[in-house]
């Protein structure tokens, strides 16, 4: 695990990349988790982490990707399960994270990552302009959800096209809705263990 | 039962299950949050069941989010357990390694239970 510091000088912050710009992740449906306190389903924290070669967990550029006259619901294709959450650069920012594009990467893989540190460290967010191929739909299963961490103690979850700031909460799940998380069992989070 | 059960199945997720190159979970972290909640469930006869969801790193991570309580305990494999607690109403948290936290880690578990 790199340090902080090491972090911040290999991922630098790219200031081109604006605050308003939404940053897009995948969401496995094994990161779903019920939330009694909030009475909904959201990301678990393990769907923030870094990657599993400690690189920087990976996003999507909604901005780049509508530059290349794509729709952001494209990098859902061939995950009918996943959720999407849609963070805004700036949020990223001020839970100490940096923006950091990837180039090396963006034509060859279909993922790329954000990599935070250990908690309470800085973050890094590394972007990429790769798009994957063209998309059928977005689930919606994702895209009202939340996710608190320590860091990144509310992501802002939501269709891309929200307004940065338009919403840091979101929405709704039942327990009951997301029930099929487990990779061979359809059963709710409650019960005893 | 449940909690243990959604924790052996995900022996049977394969490598890039989330849609990158996440690791295979490992046994040894599976088996580490297996024998936790055995140990909690005997000393917490009202142990509720935590959601049960897999890293990137091929770990196990419990999480319990109710009564007011966000709380995490992590296994990995190669790595010591560690967990995370939160208060959302009096802001109280804490985070450390398993390893010597049986009784404070109770205490969070029982509050997350009531």
């Amino acid at each position: 695990m790199v340090s902080p510091e090491e972090c911040r000088e290999r991922f630098a912050d790219d200031p081109t990349i604006f605050d308003t710009v939404e940053l897009l992740r995948r969401i496995p449906p094994w990161h779903f988790v019920w939330d009694e306190n909030e009475g909904l389903h959201r990301p678990s924290s393990s769907a923030f982490e870094h990657d599993r070669d400690g690189d920087p967990m990976s996003v999507y550029r909604s901005d780049v990707i509508e530059e290349e006259g794509d729709d952001p619901k494209r990098v859902m294709k061939g995950h009918s399960r996943f959720g999407l959450v849609s963070l805004a650069s700036g949020f990223v920012r001020k839970k100490r994270q940096t923006v950091n594009p990837d180039p090396l990467r963006r034509r060859v893989f279909p993922c790329e990552g954000v990599r935070s540190q250990d908690k309470g460290n800085p973050q890094v967010v590394r972007t990429t302009v790769r798009v994957g191929d063209p998309a059928s739909s977005v689930t919606g299963r994702g895209r009202h959800l939340i996710a608190r961490r320590r860091q990144l103690s509310r992501v802002r979850l939501g269709a891309p096209s929200d307004p940065p700031g338009a919403r840091d909460y979101w929405g709704s799940f039942g327990r009951g809705e997301l029930p099929d998380w487990s990779p061979a069992r359809r059963q709710g989070a409650s019960g005893a263990p | 039962m449940e909690a243990i059960c959604r924790a052996r199945d995900l022996a049977a997720l394969s490598r890039g299950w989330n849609s990158c190159d996440a690791h295979r979970v490992s046994d040894q972290a599976i088996t580490g949050s297996i024998q936790f909640l055995l140990g909690a469930a005997l000393d917490i006869p009202t142990l509720v069941a935590p959601s049960v969801v897999p890293t990137v790193r091929g770990g196990v991570q419990l999480e319990w989010h109710r009564a007011g309580m966000d709380m995490e305990i992590g296994f990995e494999a190669g790595i010591p357990a560690s967990w995370y607690a939160e208060d959302r109403e009096t802001g109280e948290s804490r985070e450390a390694l398993v390893a010597g936290q049986r009784d404070r880690i109770l205490r969070w578990l029982r509050r997350a239970s009531r």
